[in-house]
């Protein structure tokens, strides 16, 4: 039965890498992940967020008046202005002292977090990161890439051609979600490799080392990448059902996409109710990004999910029995169903 | 009972209130070409697709060679076809072939170039397949079947789509395929087709089995004759009145006489005993279509 599986898992990969789809997904992959890395680096090279806050103050030394400005830029950079060098000893020191308390409000959050930008540029911190923003749109490529896996058996009528050469319906499905599994790990990985490069330039620019000295950085980019990938079968499993339910692609996917995008409106507008709250942990969306939002060092921000998120555990379980239950509906369903003929889609 | 590759016992297959195949009880010998024979609608191709475990029987068995409860591993010594060709739009013909050549056990390229040539799409086995018309995506279909030399086709309407040259080739290579040992259950609608390929015949209507049996033995259960008489008009009142004559028609050439074979020749005696005496008696073939249209208009009551 393995052997057949994986047999028929290299034939499934044999004739998908002939569609122009998965390639295409792929390609927006990289592209999105190339944007919000070299956007970050646009970001942290345009300082831009040291100039939020500025420091200013006017004095007035031998009848004229001394106009001295700051932002966080300049304490970043350790420079003061020269004008402060036409103050009297006591005014100077007493600018001095506002400058240090400027900084400690203002400057020193921008400036911390300039520094962590710094540091996720490069790396292999660069890589967690950018597999941590892409996830949300990961899931979204692997519904579309899912659905229409399965989808095109069915329209195409190529399903009865198939199991008329007799594949059993099991070795069927469960090759099917072996390949799309290891294309999202594969994906995951052209993507880490892309942001590799970009990095590497980066860092060139920056006159930084293109890796981080931290060994251990390493292992926790290998959790991230785990993380993320796991965080995609839920969705894998979510499209097939549909797939194998409506028995088409286009269907499918605009069910599992109206749901991916609907529960995050509904978190959000239900989630300042206390029964909500007890259920909303349950609910797919907030179990995937407690769970990879728990990333340590490397966590990001989601910002798709109210409130505090189920923590790493509880969102683990959540996504492993929605992968057993609709994997286990799928399969049921598939074995049950009368395959008919070509029906376009 | 070992010479039957595929045997079906009372298969039923009922979607809601519509009863799609209604206790098909079907015994395909090996080594012969079977047609099954039934207008649109009649349960052909659900019957088909049961055999082929894309369709779940509501009741009854079936076995397909021998295979019992090991219906799967049977399927692999089937090659078959349902309804139109479907394959991969992307891929070319020979992509095809290579592919459900991979999942279904392997081969050589060298099986698959022969099979197109068989089919005569070696010259367009590049091409993707969605650029094909349909004549060839029967031709493609047709090889898909051999793949993997098959002890039993199943072949759903395959000549459907394709220009009467096409039509005839086809017909001669599912003949040529029931004469090499293999055995090849044909369906279709085209009466023509199946009387000149099939040695034996199923004929369905509204889901039920009508009639089995060779064609040559169908054809023989009812025989028209045409006589010519010493009196015409007196044949005529004489033969209304017995009761194993089906029908009398006169025509100009004569009276044209449905009998039950074995009774034909009776027929002379009965006349000249009124001293009507028989100048003329010519048997007529029966086609299978007259046949089919006898059996499904006499007996192709819907089940419901």
């Amino acid at each position: 039965m393995i052997t057949d599986v994986l047999k028929l898992t290299k034939w499934e990969w044999n004739k998908l890498r002939r569609r122009r789809m998965p390639w295409i997904l792929l390609a927006i992959a990289i592209v999105i992940s190339q944007i919000s890395f070299w956007g970050g680096y646009a970001f942290y090279r345009s300082g831009v967020m040291l100039d939020q806050a500025s420091f200013a103050t006017s004095e007035t030394q031998n009848g004229q008046t001394v106009e001295i400005t700051m932002t966080c830029r300049d304490i970043e950079a350790g420079t003061l202005p020269p004008e402060i060098e036409n103050l009297s000893e006591q005014r100077r020191g007493q600018v001095l002292e506002d400058i240090a308390r400027f900084e400690a409000e203002a400057c020193q959050t921008p400036i911390e977090a300039r520094r962590d930008l710094r540091e996720a540029l490069v790396l292999p911190y660069s890589i967690g990161l950018s597999l941590g923003l892409v996830s949300s749109l990961g899931a979204i490529l692997v519904v579309i890439l899912a659905s229409s896996t399965i989808g095109i058996e069915y329209g195409l009528g190529t399903l009865r051609t198939t199991l008329a050469k007799g594949i059993g319906r099991s070795q069927f499905i469960v090759s099917k979600a072996l390949l799309l599994a290891l294309l999202s790990a594969a994906a995951l990985l052209v993507v880490s490799i892309s942001i590799a490069i970009s990095s590497t330039i980066a860092a060139l620019t920056l006159g930084d080392a293109a890796v981080a000295a931290d060994s251990g950085a390493w292992l926790e980019v290998a959790i991230v990448y785990g993380k993320t990938l796991y965080g995609l079968i839920p969705y894998i499993a979510l499209a097939m059902f549909f797939a194998v339910l409506t028995s088409s692609s286009g269907v499918g996917t605009a069910i599992v996409l109206g749901y991916y995008f609907a529960e995050r409106i509904v978190v959000a507008l239900l989630f300042n109710f206390d029964w909500f709250r007890k259920v909303a942990d349950f609910i797919l969306g907030r179990a995937v990004d407690g769970w990879i939002s728990s990333e340590g060092g490397l966590s990001i921000e989601l910002g798709a999910s109210a409130g505090e998120l189920p923590d790493a555990l509880h969102g683990f379980l959540v996504m492993l029995g929605y992968i057993v239950i609709l994997g286990a509906f799928t399969f049921w369903l598939f074995q049950r169903r009368d395959i008919a003929g070509a029906k376009g889609d | 009972m070992n010479d039957l590759v595929l045997q079906t016992d009372r298969l039923t297959k009922r979607y809601g209130r519509i009863l799609a195949v209604d206790r098909l009880s079907l015994e395909v010998p090996r080594g012969h070409v079977f047609g099954l024979l039934g207008p649109n609608g009649s349960g052909k191709t659900t019957t088909m697709g049961m055999l082929l475990g894309l369709v779940r029987p509501t009741s009854g068995s079936l076995s397909l060679l021998g295979s019992g409860t090991r219906h799967a591993e049977a399927l692999h010594r089937v090659g078959a076809i349902v309804e139109s060709p479907s394959f991969y739009p992307y891929l070319s013909g020979r992509a095809n072939l290579t592919y459900f050549q991979g999942i279904s056990g392997g081969g050589s390229r060298r099986e698959v170039d022969d099979l197109l040539e068989r089919v005569g799409l070696a010259d367009r086995a590049d091409d993707r397949f969605g650029a094909y018309s349909l004549g060839m995506k029967q031709r493609l279909g047709l090889a898909y079947t051999l793949l993997g030399d098959p002890e039993l086709l199943l072949l759903d309407e395959p000549t459907n789509g394709m220009d009467p040259a096409g039509m005839a080739e086809i017909r001669d290579l599912i003949r040529s395929l029931g004469t090499d040992g293999r055995t090849v259950l044909l369906s279709s609608h085209l009466l023509y087709e199946v009387e000149q390929v099939c040695d034996s015949v199923a004929i369905l209507s509204y889901g039920k089995l009508i009639a089995q049996g060779a064609v040559a033995d169908l054809l023989r259960l009812e025989e028209q004759v045409r006589l010519r008489t010493s009196n015409d008009a007196k044949a005529v009142e004489i033969l209304a009145g017995l009761e194993w004559v089906e029908e009398v028609e006169t025509r100009d050439d004569g009276l044209i006489v449905t009998v039950a074979h074995e009774r034909s020749s009776e027929l002379t005696a009965s006349l000249s005993k009124s001293k009507v005496y028989v100048t003329e008696i010519t048997p007529l073939q029966l086609s299978l279509e007259q046949y089919f249209l006898d059996v499904t208009g006499e007996k192709g009551a819907r089940a419901e």
